[in-house]
């Protein structure tokens, strides 16, 4: 080859090589400033992780300043789901710590559909020695980290645990039904009472830090931290002196049943509301479980004892269970009965032992009692006189009344699962049964046949008659406070019916509730819980009911308020397969005694008062 | 000898010298986030490498390229053993077997580097001695002397290195005289059936001859990452990432070891996508002019040799530094498809830092050693 021509080659490389850096060059340019920007943001994306800081929910409080609801920091282990399996060697360390089985993990992190690079939570609640050993290992375990999480505590644990309520982890179902951005797949939500009630309240929004991560999912610089904003608090009407004591004595009342008068006592519930206001001060039901156990996560006997159905304790058996109210109805009998002009405080009744009109049906103490006006028939729970009270009133006269005084509807109070019970008419005894035939109201006008209620209902209509007729909606939560002290709800009584009746017919109703806590012999001066205020130093007005329930132990009221010349609070007790209404007025007697330390010697719940725990003298037994 | 030190060329030497500096300070740079490693290690041993390029350079460049002449064929030779032993037992890495073991050597050979280097002498040799090039059955014997080789890396599989062994051959080729329009038919020719033959394939499923469909589309995934972004795209999208998350300045040096982590094979095949990302588009521009600067100056040098052994010899290792700067940067851009090819000078790894310092070495011999035909003529 010529020397020119070979010049000319090495030209053409030289060219060659010029245009193919400019090529390279202009690539280079595209890239870095054409598609720089979304070249950068998909870089972003696969690297920065959000961990969410969870929020802690909202405080509930009692009015006696206590904590009944309110949050621990506590660890949980987390892990980076990247659609990836994490490797077998890692699984058995992870395990190890955590004391799960490499399966137990592997699940959790399958059945965890959220979002993608968000941490998914493997167990709550770590003990220090666990988060020790993971931040140890981390070197060794890429994806896997300790969060620090507001852990949801109920310090009066099963006292409270019915009107409080637990949490639980969301459910995706709960997360679509809740309708609330501030909820992820992290959240715990209210399951029930006023964590339930209130979720919205107490529901916090979550903070979070933005982090970049690099390929095994190292934080290696946080970019961000947003604050989370705690729930707002409830300030609620439930004292937590109070409530401890009405759980005491509700369990005890129920156990020395059992125990001593080996009744089939199983289950119970206790309110104390103001009277003046409808604020509730305690509300127990029995059996009661461990909130705490829900947050923490439980074992399997625990999930046994809190799901068994034959018990049910997660059942608030102060709203959810009606019942017929026996003889704590015969008020609102006599209240309509007044209403409607049927019968007069001075009406007088023949207590012979056994009704004049079919189907004869026997007063609940078989003797002749004499002639009874009001106040003595509601003071021994006479139930001739009010057969003919019923019969002279009509039943749809007494459903207006009874309606007018709460029952068959809800009552309002701030809980979820509130059941309305029945109140029946002429129409729904045709409806269901197809024909109406007189005798019926016999039964109505004694809280007995179609008529069903709560306690929660029980406890409004005696304040309503201890403030003569003014009933007011029950309620909980007080006033609600952001977290920074600003209050957003205040809770104003709401009065939801006035019964009006002359101050003479008022005080036959209280004069036949004072008789029924009177000791003495039945027939006599003596009323049917007379034996068990025996020596009381504070006037109670009450009543006592009992109601059979076929093929079931007998449903045992005892409603009431006091003191009976200024009232203040209503009281009402229901235990199930009791022994009879009467055996529940120990649990009002001991919280009155509390309530208005009165120190009363004769207390039979008392805490140290156990030895004389034994059935009071003059006790009359019967279908009260 | 004063004159002959003074025929040094400075510039290639001062070229090199800078992208070697870029080199450690990337390496360092793209290592550091590593686990169970101390950040030094992988800066130091290629600082070593570079000082034993460097004497070897200054051995090579100190012998008279024709005094190596004799020699040739059995440095081709020697690589043909040694790529065939790689074959029989070599020691693989992300799937493809292209290491050997040397008993009583701390390190592991990469045979098809050293290769790349011996076919250029090879070469260099062979069309030397040829008096004519431009008949068509003149370029026989140089397609088959470089098949040869080419296959046996192609078997490893090392597909790249077959390709600058092509690149090496044109080129050479090229400067020996032979037609152009042969070279066009020949080489433009098979690019074009390849290119047919792979459409063909992908539209009407026509049998691929030598590789597997899946190694095709891992080839052609350049095209669309995206296809597959966890799979075979992967690569090429955090390399494009890096590149473009560098803008006009780059984010400085290990300013971002969230984005190298991500990054595979930040310090050898994809580290010009590390120095996009450290320097920017200024950095990045600035190296690949000193491999431009390189080409020039080693046209250069070409240029004022005599003979047609050291011409060849010349071209034959600027084509192979070249062709190597434009591969790699072209699969870290996604224009050519991810072939594995290092950064001459520049990837972290022995074997290609020893094989560009013998190339860098036989440039400044032909400088050093003019010879006599000057003062003949």
């Amino acid at each position: 080859m010529r020397p020119q021509s070979r010049e000319k080659r090495l030209v053409f490389l030289a060219i060659l090589s010029v245009i193919i850096l400019g090529l390279l060059v202009a690539r280079m340019g595209y890239l870095e400033f054409v598609q720089g920007t979304s070249l950068r943001s998909l870089g972003v994306a696969l690297r920065v992780r959000v961990m969410p800081i969870q929020a802690p929910r909202g405080l509930i409080l009692s009015s006696d300043g206590k904590r009944l609801a309110t949050n621990m920091p506590s660890f949980s282990a987390e892990f980076f789901d990247l659609g990836q399996p994490l490797p077998a060697k890692e699984l058995e360390r992870l395990a190890g710590i955590l004391h799960l089985t490499p399966k137990a993990i592997q699940t959790i992190v399958q059945d965890y559909k959220g979002q993608p690079y968000i941490p998914v939570t493997i167990k709550t609640d770590l003990t220090p020695e666990q988060i020790t050993q993971i931040d140890e290992q981390r070197p060794n375990l890429p994806g896997v980290f300790v969060q620090a999480q507001p852990l949801r505590v109920y310090p009066l644990a099963d006292v409270a645990a019915h009107v409080v309520g637990y949490v639980q982890g969301i459910t995706a179902q709960e997360l679509k039904s809740w309708h609330d951005s501030r909820l992820n797949q992290n959240s715990v939500v209210g399951q029930s009472g006023l964590e339930y009630e209130y979720q919205k309240y107490l529901q916090g929004t979550d903070g979070g830090e933005e982090v970049e991560v690099d390929s095994f999912n190292k934080p290696v610089k946080v970019l961000g931290t947003k604050a989370p904003v705690p729930g707002d608090n409830l300030h609620t009407t439930l004292s937590a002196g109070l409530q401890k004591e009405a759980a005491r004595a509700l369990v005890d009342d129920i156990q020395w049943q059992q125990a001593a008068l080996k009744q089939p006592a199983r289950s119970g519930a206790v309110i104390v509301m103001n009277v003046h206001t409808g604020a509730v001060l305690a509300m127990a039901s029995y059996p009661s479980f461990n909130p705490n156990w829900f947050a923490q996560g439980m074992t399997t006997a625990q999930a046994q004892q809190v799901f068994d159905p034959t018990t049910d304790p997660l059942l608030n058996r102060a709203i959810t269970a009606m019942q017929p109210p026996g003889s704590t109805f015969k008020m609102a009998t006599a209240i309509a009965a007044l209403e409607s002009g049927a019968i007069t405080p001075a009406t007088l009744i023949q207590g012979l032992p056994r009704y004049w009109y079919p189907p004869y049906p026997w007063n609940w103490i078989r003797v002749y009692t004499g002639w009874n006006d009001l106040t003595q028939a509601l003071g021994q729970s006479n139930d001739i006189f009010f057969y003919e009270t019923g019969r002279l009133t009509g039943i749809d006269t007494i459903a207006k009344w009874a309606s007018i005084l709460g029952f068959g509807k809800p009552t309002g109070i701030d809980l979820p699962g509130e059941v309305s019970g029945l109140m029946p008419t002429k129409a729904l005894y045709t409806k269901q049964d197809g024909a109406w035939f007189p005798g019926l109201v016999y039964d109505v006008a004694i809280g007995q046949g179609e008529d069903e209620a709560t306690l929660i209902q029980l406890v409004d209509y005696v304040g309503a008659v201890a403030t003569d007729g003014v009933r007011y909606e029950p309620y909980l939560v007080q006033s609600i406070t952001t977290p920074k002290g600003k209050t957003v709800y205040t809770h104003k009584p709401v009065v939801t019916s006035r019964v009006q009746l002359s101050a003479a017919d008022w005080q036959a109703i209280h004069n036949g509730m004072n008789w029924a806590t009177q000791p003495g012999p039945i027939p006599g001066n003596g009323g049917t819980a007379g034996p068990f205020f025996q020596g009381f130093p504070m006037q109670v007005a009450g009543k006592t009911g009992t109601a059979q329930v076929s093929g079931q132990p007998s449903i045992t009221w005892f409603v009431s308020y006091g003191p009976s010349k200024n009232p203040q609070i209503a009281i009402a007790v229901q235990i199930a397969g009791g022994v009879e209404g009467a055996y529940a007025a120990p649990v009002a007697r001991d919280l009155y005694d509390f309530y208005f330390h009165l120190k009363d010697p004769g207390n039979i719940l008392a805490p140290n008062g156990s030895a004389t725990k034994s059935v009071p003298s003059g006790v009359v037994r019967g279908n009260d | 000898m004063v004159q002959r030190l003074l025929r040094i060329d400075f510039g290639l030497l001062l070229v090199v010298a800078l992208i070697c500096v870029g080199s450690l300070l990337t390496i360092a740079s793209a290592t550091s986030s590593l686990q169970g490693v101390s950040p030094a290690y992988y800066p130091e041993h290629q600082l070593i490498w570079v000082v034993f390029g460097l004497l070897v350079m200054v051995a090579v460049a100190s012998i008279d390229y024709r005094n190596i002449r004799p020699y040739a064929v059995y440095a081709y030779a020697l690589s043909l053993f040694l790529l065939a032993v790689v074959l029989v037992h070599g020691s693989s890495a992300l799937g493809a077997v292209r290491w050997i073991k040397i008993p009583g050597v701390p390190f592991q050979l990469q045979p098809s580097e050293f290769a790349k280097v011996f076919l250029v002498v090879g070469l260099a040799d062979l069309l030397a001695a040829k008096k004519s090039m431009t008949r068509w059955r003149d370029l026989v014997s140089p397609i088959l002397f470089t098949a040869v080789p080419a296959a046996l890396v192609f078997k490893q599989p090392d597909l790249g290195t077959a390709l600058i062994f092509v690149a090496i051959l044109v080129v050479m080729l090229f400067m020996s005289g032979a037609r152009v329009w042969h070279l066009l038919v020949l080489f433009g020719g098979g690019f074009g059936l390849m290119v047919l033959w792979i459409y063909l394939h992908l539209r009407f499923h026509l049998p691929l001859p030598l590789i597997h469909s899946y190694q095709l589309s891992r080839l052609l995934i350049f095209l669309n990452p995206n296809a597959d972004p966890n799979g075979s795209g992967y690569n090429i999208i955090q390399s494009l990432i890096s590149l473009g998350s560098g803008g006009m300045y780059g984010l400085g040096l290990h300013s971002n070891q969230a984005i190298l982590s991500f990054l595979p094979e930040s310090s050898t095949d994809f580290i010009f996508a590390v120095v996009g990302l450290d320097f920017g588009f200024v950095g990045a521009g600035v190296l690949l002019l000193l491999y431009l600067v390189f080409v020039w100056r080693g046209l250069n040098v070409v240029s004022d040799v005599r003979d047609q052994f050291g011409i060849l010899l010349g071209a034959g290792v600027i084509a192979m530094i070249a062709t190597q700067v434009l591969m790699n940067a072209g699969m870290a851009m996604a224009v050519l498809p991810v072939v594995g090819v290092p950064l001459p000078f520049f990837s972290y790894g022995g074997s290609s830092v020893l094989a560009d310092f013998i190339g860098l070495g036989i440039l400044l011999s032909l400088r050093l050693h003019p010879g006599q035909l000057t003062f003949r003529s």
